[in-house]
């Protein structure tokens, strides 16, 4: 059987998603705990049932996985704070995935979550971490659209990365958001729009960025046999894979961590890339889409235009991206925006996606964040198929 | 600009700040490996050595990209006009800075050269920042 045995016995059973909101409406925690507590409620799972939970949240403090399992009335045998931005989605649910099949667990949440607004997200940020605090927040570049706006100013300068193409991105990913009633942006946008919208950081403009916001995404894992009795065939993880600080000694990277892991990640999954069903990438900015899609071998360095001339990523295309919208149209919840895509992905292949859902079996999830000294630190990734189809 | 964050904040050695102070840029070398690194680290990122000194910079130093920020991220810049966004490198160091010398929504072209070197912020704080080649 396909797939990595240290993941084989795992079964993603549920995933539920917080209103999203422009400002808070809840703390950060109030968010996490109804969250959870509504996703198992749906799954007639009750607190007891509950032994494993991993969290991901920039704002969870003073509190952690540990006292949010006190709030929520949890007794744990696994517990795991995600510590990798916009990677920790993905990689607590591999990591809990693994503690089930290993045996160390039952049943576990993975959740994320942030109470923001877009004053509060840029406070966070001048004090994210030494590198941005002490090197870069001195001269106000304390946020990271100046970032990304230098790693799409030299993908362009290297590969030649039109705008019109990291558009298509936004634009198909914004036709996807209006099918989905929690994404906060779903009027229409068009290329003319993206590519004449007001300028952030040349060569950034409006809509390369997403809107910091409130929300929580959850996803819960249960084992095979605990998946059966709740009469839910649900997903199975049939690889993941994680890279941080990759390429130690570069600033302003155009390489991410799945550079490194691609090919072991599908060689473990057995598939191919031809088979998926859709990909739902981590979309801080366009350009870290187009180079996920190089680093995860969709197509080759600068290869963006001919990728899409090639490729329909729309949802009834041949591969659809970012089939919700994505945090470019969804906005992003702080650490939920990890969250994001595991909860669509979950969703689909759950087939609970409402008006949005594909006839979708098979799916790539990634996760990259933890932005340091000019670049995003952590990279993952996970393939995972419906249980009922597993290759 | 604003002093809520000192550039290096407490992160570098006393003697970075000093020359710092003297108008003098610095990079970090590892005085048992020799690779140069930025930002600071205690210990070298390569071979964990703490014989961590800090160079004067030579220049030039050769432009990566660059960004011009219409909009600071951070409320405390945010009544700042246009800022020039730089990374350059010196071998295999890329320094970000912020960039001194260039008209209005003008910018340095990849692979031109630029020198590094410290200027004086309006409320007279020292800052290394990037130059036009010629202008250094």
């Amino acid at each position: 059987m396909a797939g990595d045995a240290r993941l084989a016995d795992a079964r993603i059973v549920g995933a539920r998603q917080a209103a999203y909101s422009k400002t808070p409406t809840r703390s950060t925690l109030d968010l996490l705990v109804d969250t959870i507590a509504d996703a198992c409620a749906e799954l007639g799972l009750q607190p007891t049932d509950i032994d494993g939970l991993a969290v991901s949240s920039f704002r969870l403090p003073p509190d952690n996985v540990v006292t949010l399992a006190e709030q929520l009335g949890v007794e744990l045998r696994w517990a795991r704070q995600g510590a990798h931005g916009g990677a920790a989605g993905v990689v607590t649910i591999v990591e809990a995935a693994e503690a089930i099949t290993a045996g160390r667990a039952s049943v576990v949440v993975c959740a994320a979550a942030d109470a923001f607004d877009t004053v509060s997200h840029m406070s966070l940020l001048g004090g994210f971490n030494t590198g941005m605090r002490d090197y870069l927040a001195p001269y106000g570049f304390g946020g990271t659209n100046g970032i990304f706006a230098m790693v799409e100013e030299a993908h362009r300068s290297l590969h030649g990365t039109r705008r019109e193409d990291l558009g298509t991105i936004a634009v198909t990913q914004r036709r996807h958001a209006q099918l989905n009633p929690n994404a906060l942006l779903r009027q229409e946008l068009t290329l003319e729009d993206y590519l004449s919208a007001r300028l952030i950081a040349d060569p950034i403009r409006l809509y390369d960025c997403v809107m910091p916001c409130s929300g929580a995404d959850v996803v819960v894992l249960t084992r095979s046999e605990l998946a059966r009795d709740l009469g839910i065939g649900g997903a199975v993880l049939l690889a993941g894979e994680q890279r941080h600080n990759h390429r130690p000694a570069e600033a302003l990277s155009l390489v991410t961590g799945a550079a490194a892991f691609a090919d072991e990640l599908f060689a473990t999954a057995g598939v191919s890339r031809s088979e998926l069903d859709f990909v739902q990438l981590y979309d801080d900015y366009p350009i870290m889409v187009a180079i996920q899609l190089e680093d995860l071998g969709f197509t080759s360095r600068g290869g963006l235009g001919r990728f899409l001339a090639e490729t329909d990523i729309s949802r009834d295309g041949d591969l659809p991206l970012n089939t919700g919208g994505g945090q470019l149209s969804c906005g992003q919840a702080g650490a939920s925006g990890g969250m994001l895509g595991p909860f669509e992905a979950a969703t689909q292949l759950l087939g609970e996606a409402g008006d949005r859902q594909l006839d979708a079996e098979l799916g790539l999830v990634s996760g990259f964040g933890m932005v340091g000294y000019g670049r995003g630190l952590s990279s993952a990734a996970m393939i995972l198929c419906r249980e009922d189809t597993r290759p | 600009m604003t002093s809520a964050y000192p550039i290096y904040g407490t992160s570098a050695p006393v003697q970075v700040a000093d020359a710092l102070a003297d108008g003098i840029a610095t990079l970090a070398r590892c005085d048992e490996c020799d690779v140069r690194f930025y930002y600071h680290r205690r210990r070298c990122p390569r071979c964990f050595s703490s014989r961590v000194v800090w160079d004067t910079v030579t220049n030039p130093f050769i432009v990566r990209a660059s960004a011009i920020i219409h909009r600071q991220q951070n409320e405390l810049f945010s009544g700042d006009g246009p800022v020039l966004m730089v990374a350059a490198a010196l071998d295999e160091v890329t320094v970000i800075a912020e960039g001194h010398g260039w008209g209005v929504g003008d910018r340095p072209v990849p692979g031109s050269r630029v020198a590094y070197r410290v200027a004086k912020r309006p409320d007279a704080t020292p800052i290394p920042v990037f130059v036009p080649w010629d202008l250094s």
